[in-house]
Order: C-alpha cells, then structure tokens, then sequence
C-alpha cells in the first residue's frame, strides 16, 4: 500500500486486536526544509492574502446577489425537496460567506452569515418567515460589502450584528417551529 | 519544494484563497478540484502529498470524500486537512470516524494552515486498521516512541507479528 513503511498487530486494552500501519516519513524530504514551513512564511502568506481583499468583494458581490435570488425561489419552490434543495444551495452559499469573511478582514459579513447558516437548517420553520430572514440577511450583509465595513464597522456595524443574531433567535423560538432559542451564538 | 497539494473547494474564491497561502509557503505544485469527484479522478493522476478539503459542497460532501479516499481510493492513506466553519462535537466525531487527519477552522488563517501543513509533514500520524475503522491514529505518541516505529518498520525489519520484540516496544503508547 503506498506510503506504508511496515506495520504492526496490536491488542487494545479492551481486547481488540487491531493493526497499527507506519506511514513513511518521506514529506520532509519533500519539503526540503527539515523544520517545516517557518512562521515567517505565514506573515507573507498574510500579506498575500489582503491583496486579495478587493476580489473577495466580487465574489462577495455574487454570492450574496445569489442569495437574493433564493429568497423568492424559496417561497415559490414547488415542493418539500424543492424546498430543502433551496434551503441547502442557501447553506452552502452562507458556509463560503462565513469562511471568506473575517479572513479578507469582514468579521460581520461571517457574523451574519453564520446566523444565515443557523435559520437555512431550521426544516420546520415557516417558510414565509424563512424567505423574509434570507432576504434581510443578504441585504444587510450586501450593505457590509458596499460601505466597505471592515471590521467590527463601527456603531452601524454592532446595529446589523445585533439584528442578525436577534433574527436568529426569533427564529429557533419553538414557537415558530424552531428547535430552542439561543442558538444564535 | 516538491511538495504536491490537491485543494478541493466548490468555491472558486475559496480555491484561489488556499492556493495562494500555498504559494506564499513556497508550494507550487498545487492542483484544485471543485467537486469530490474530480478530486479522486486527480488522486490517481497528480498523486498528492496532501488534499486540504472543504466539509460543505453541493453533491458529495467533504466527509464524503474522505470516507471514499479512506475506503478504496489509489492512495487511502493521504493526509486530508478538512476546512470546517462548524465545530460542534458531532462534526468533529463525525470527521474523525470518516479518517480526517488535520481540521483547520474557518476563516482560515495562514498560521493555521502553516501549522497543520507542518503537523503532517514533520510528525505523520500512523494508521489504525480494525474491524470497524481505517484512518489516521489520533492518538499521540512520544516523540521517542515514534522513532522507535519507524525505525522497526523498515523494510529490513519487517512486519513484526503480536508479541514480537519489536511490537512490544511500540506498545509503550503515551
């Protein structure tokens, strides 16, 4: 089996017998570099990645036009799958927008998407008010982008913070058909 | 630096995120895949030294993925580093039993990634294959006791069998 350098049968204290395979340990010499990757490496990596902040606005741009563009195909999806196949490309979409976010230096635009993220999982929430949040919430994450709010954005940024996370509590109220409230974290 | 990295991400900016860290690390031998599947057809064609992946993509997801590479891929021993935004307990349980070797947490952070690159590279994780599970050993070792398997397991040593000299002394896991 490639990267295998031998093996050995083993007993675990519980009595399982199991076989614990030595991997080869070629990458270092790979690497080229005995110590691995040196630190200093990920402060140009750091740099590297802020000069990449303007086309993190564009792809920003089109993901959250896309969510847009879910909020009525969620209303109008003609079925239970059509539904959660509209809820799920809206997941994926909200995952990327968290994961890009406060790397490229826009900690709200994950804020509000890890909200986003947290509603597109509620299955029994009414779907009028599920259509209503995903509208907001893309808008408000489309008014981070434009006004170029990095960071914490200031006084109008802790305004859309807030309101996100209340959003995604109103909507884990069981009341509403969500699981608990405080989830929003 | 020889060093070959499949990045699989659905999201091109993500890709492209990724791949430049890697260059600022100094790896250029970098291939992307944008769905699972192409990531295993790549396996057998680039012959990665690692696949960083992301957990949440459209059709096959990153758990997925690693199940399949785990399971009956050209390489079921490939180091895979899974990009999560999610951490909760069940994913991470999830993650481990599917035979994830690394998890680097959204937004992802050049020293993050430098670190578990390095993880991997500089201390590899044996393998465990039992009735129920094949993946990477999470348990860790003494650096010392770790010599010691590597040293047993050369071709000239062999494959010990239970009991020998050389398994008894890679019993002495901390």
């Amino acid at each position: 089996m490639k990267r295998k350098a031998g093996s050995f049968i083993r007993v675990s204290e519980k009595g399982y017998t199991y076989e614990e395979i030595v991997v080869a340990d070629d990458l270092k010499t790979k690497m080229e570099r005995p110590e691995g990757i040196p630190p200093d490496a990920a402060r140009i990596a750091q740099q590297a990645v802020e000069r990449l902040q303007d086309e993190f606005v564009e792809w920003a741009r089109r993901d959250i036009a896309r969510l847009a563009e879910l909020a009525p195909e969620l209303a109008s999806a003609p079925s239970d799958a059509a539904v959660e196949e509209t809820r799920q490309q809206a997941r994926i979409i909200a995952h990327d927008l968290r994961g890009q976010g406060a790397t490229f230096g826009y900690p709200l635009v994950t804020e509000i998407a890890t909200c986003l993220g947290t509603i597109m999982r509620l299955e029994k929430l009414d779907r009028e008010m599920q259509q209503d949040m995903l509208q907001t919430l893309a808008e408000m994450m489309r008014e981070v982008i434009e006004q170029r709010m990095r960071g914490d954005g200031g006084a109008s940024g802790e305004k859309l913070r807030k309101k996100a996370h209340r959003m995604a509590v109103l909507a884990a109220d069981p009341a509403r058909g969500g699981p608990a409230a405080g989830i929003a974290g | 630096m020889n060093l070959r990295i499949l990045i699989v991400d659905d999201h091109a900016g993500m890709r492209r995120l990724t791949k430049t860290i890697l260059a600022a690390f100094g790896i250029r031998r970098v291939r992307e895949a944008s769905t699972a599947e192409e990531a295993l057809a790549l396996i057998r064609e680039f012959e990665p030294d690692i696949a960083i992946v992301d957990f949440l993509m459209p059709g096959m997801t990153g758990l997925d993925f690693v199940k399949l590479v785990r399971g009956g891929s050209d390489d079921p021993m490939l180091p895979i580093i899974m990009l999560t935004a999610s951490s909760t307990q069940h994913l991470v349980t999830a993650a481990r039993d599917a035979g994830v070797t690394e998890f680097v947490a959204k937004p992802v952070s050049p020293e993050a990634l430098r670190r578990r690159i390095n993880e991997i590279i500089l201390h590899p994780r044996n393998f465990i294959r039992s009735a129920t599970f094949f993946g990477p050993d999470r348990r860790r070792k003494r650096p010392e006791a770790v010599e010691e398997d590597r040293r047993a397991a050369t071709p000239e040593a062999g494959t010990p069998e239970a009991g020998s000299d050389a398994t008894q002394a890679q019993e002495r896991v901390t």
